[in-house]
């Protein structure tokens, strides 16, 4: 952007302009990229998985399950069922050089919405330095309090988003300030190492 | 404090320096059926003016006042749930650029409709937010193209405009979801219009109030045309400045021009008389 004019001037090369007006683009989840995880990280199979283990082991196999999703959900949503949204994330963060907090967040909001479609989740903070997520509806929760297991299941959900952010690069301190037994949500702040 | 700031400031000293107003998730799944045009309708087609209709106009022209007002309550009533604004300082705009991503320079549809500016002339406005990813879903209202800024670059376009004479102003979208930051002058600005010229509030008065300190005004007048609410007057008699303050919306376009520094913002709850107009 040049100052030159009375008012900004874009610069024409980082204009970006519509390419096919009229055309429809998907800027949605594809109900496809939500069919294929939850069949592949099956939350009621887990839950019931970890029926009489110990909480070191549940602990692992939470975590594994976790890597597992975000490794599926990153393949799927950037090969099979890439958005719109997902490639304007991707331009904007290579044309202003500011990866966090979007690139990391798509991953994460997507890996919710394909392995726990009916999740009550909300985006509190994305600025680009912090990050925070708070869920306060979660189908693991619920399966595992049923199933009458009280097992640490942050351990799935910081696994996942370790992975992701592993893949975009950004260096991210991840903390659970709350947790939906205690605190009626869990939230997760995600911030930049400085 | 204002109601916004009562409703959506948890905690926060502005409602607007609030980033959970500011951050929404950038998924749904996507809906087997086409969307039905209220979700997904143009953000600004829903803006300026679009509320006021021609019974309005006329029932101001017969001199109804019962009517006026109670379409002026109807319209306000609607607007303040989905898309008005309030006027921010310079500070506050730059403030707000690093509590919120992303940042897009796009052009004005209030300037394109007033002036009929050519695209590559209208590059005023600004969009925020995850929404702004998604800019291509709304091909008219960004048909002059979006250009993406970092948090630096957009100060340094806030910073230029300013100095250009344009007020800074804050936008909900589905409030309190704010993803407009509006820079604007009147007449072009139609909320600015809607405000002033129909005294409708779709605008809302910023939390400061313009001071002016007699002692230190020279009467030099260059922060006169910079007010584009009508509040600045210059008094030849006396040589001096002289702001109307209920007529101020604290946007400081005059403070920041004024090079003897005589003109100060104060805050609007410290003054009495002034601490609920907004």
């Amino acid at each position: 952007m040049t100052m030159g004019w009375k008012y900004a001037k874009p610069i024409k090369e980082k204009l970006m302009t519509l390419e096919e007006p009229g055309k429809a683009l998907p800027f949605d989840a594809d109900r496809g990229l939500v069919d294929e995880i939850t069949a592949q990280c099956d939350i009621e199979a887990l839950v019931e998985s970890l029926k009489g283990k110990d909480e070191k082991v549940a602990g692992e196999a939470l975590e594994a399950f976790g890597k597992e999703l975000m490794k599926l959900t990153i393949e799927l949503a950037d090969g099979k069922y890439i958005d719109r949204t997902g490639e304007m994330v991707e331009r904007v963060a290579k044309q202003t050089g500011v990866s966090f907090p979007h690139r990391f967040e798509r991953y994460v909001e997507l890996s919710i919405l394909a392995s726990r479609p009916t999740d009550r989740w909300n985006i509190a903070k994305a600025t680009t330095k912090e990050l925070v997520l708070q869920v306060s509806s979660c189908a693991l929760n619920k399966a595992m309090a049923e199933a009458g297991l009280a097992l640490p299941c942050k351990a799935m959900c910081l696994a996942c988003f370790k992975v992701a952010a592993d893949k975009t690069g950004d260096k991210l301190n991840m903390e659970m300030s709350k947790t939906l037994t205690k605190d009626g949500m869990c939230e997760f702040t995600f911030s930049l190492q400085s | 404090m204002c109601d916004w700031c009562e409703k959506y400031g948890d905690g926060y000293e502005r409602w607007y320096f609030n980033p959970a107003n500011y951050a929404r998730r950038l998924y749904k799944i996507r809906k087997e059926e086409t969307e039905a045009s209220g979700a997904e309708a143009n953000p600004q087609a829903a803006g300026g003016m679009a509320f006021v209709g021609r019974d309005f106009l006329e029932a101001r022209e017969r001199g109804d006042t019962a009517e006026v007002e109670r379409i002026k309550q109807q319209i306000e009533g609607a607007m303040w749930l989905t898309h008005f604004g309030q006027v921010i300082t310079l500070e506050e705009a730059l403030k707000i650029t690093d509590i919120m991503y992303p940042i897009s320079l796009i052009t004005c549809a209030c300037r394109r409709s007033m002036e009929g500016l050519p695209d590559d002339e209208n590059f005023t406005c600004m969009g925020m937010g995850a929404g702004m990813y998604k800019w291509e879903r709304w091909p008219d209202t960004y048909r002059g193209g979006v250009h993406f800024l970092t948090p630096d670059e957009a100060k340094e376009v806030l910073t230029k405009l300013n100095k250009r004479g344009l007020v800074h102003s804050i936008y909900t979208f589905g409030t309190p979801y704010l993803a407009g930051l509006c820079n604007c002058d009147y007449p072009d600005c139609a909320a600015i219009r809607t405000a002033i010229d129909l005294e409708i509030k779709i605008l809302w008065k910023g939390h400061y109030v313009a001071k002016i300190d007699p002692e230190l005004c020279n009467g030099c007048a260059s922060c006169v045309h910079r007010c584009q609410f009508r509040a600045l007057s210059f008094v030849p008699n006396r040589n001096k400045a002289y702001i109307d303050q209920l007529q101020c919306f604290g946007c400081g376009l005059c403070a920041t021009e004024c090079d003897q520094e005589a003109i100060t913002l104060v805050e609007r709850a410290s003054l009495p008389a002034l601490a609920n107009v907004w």
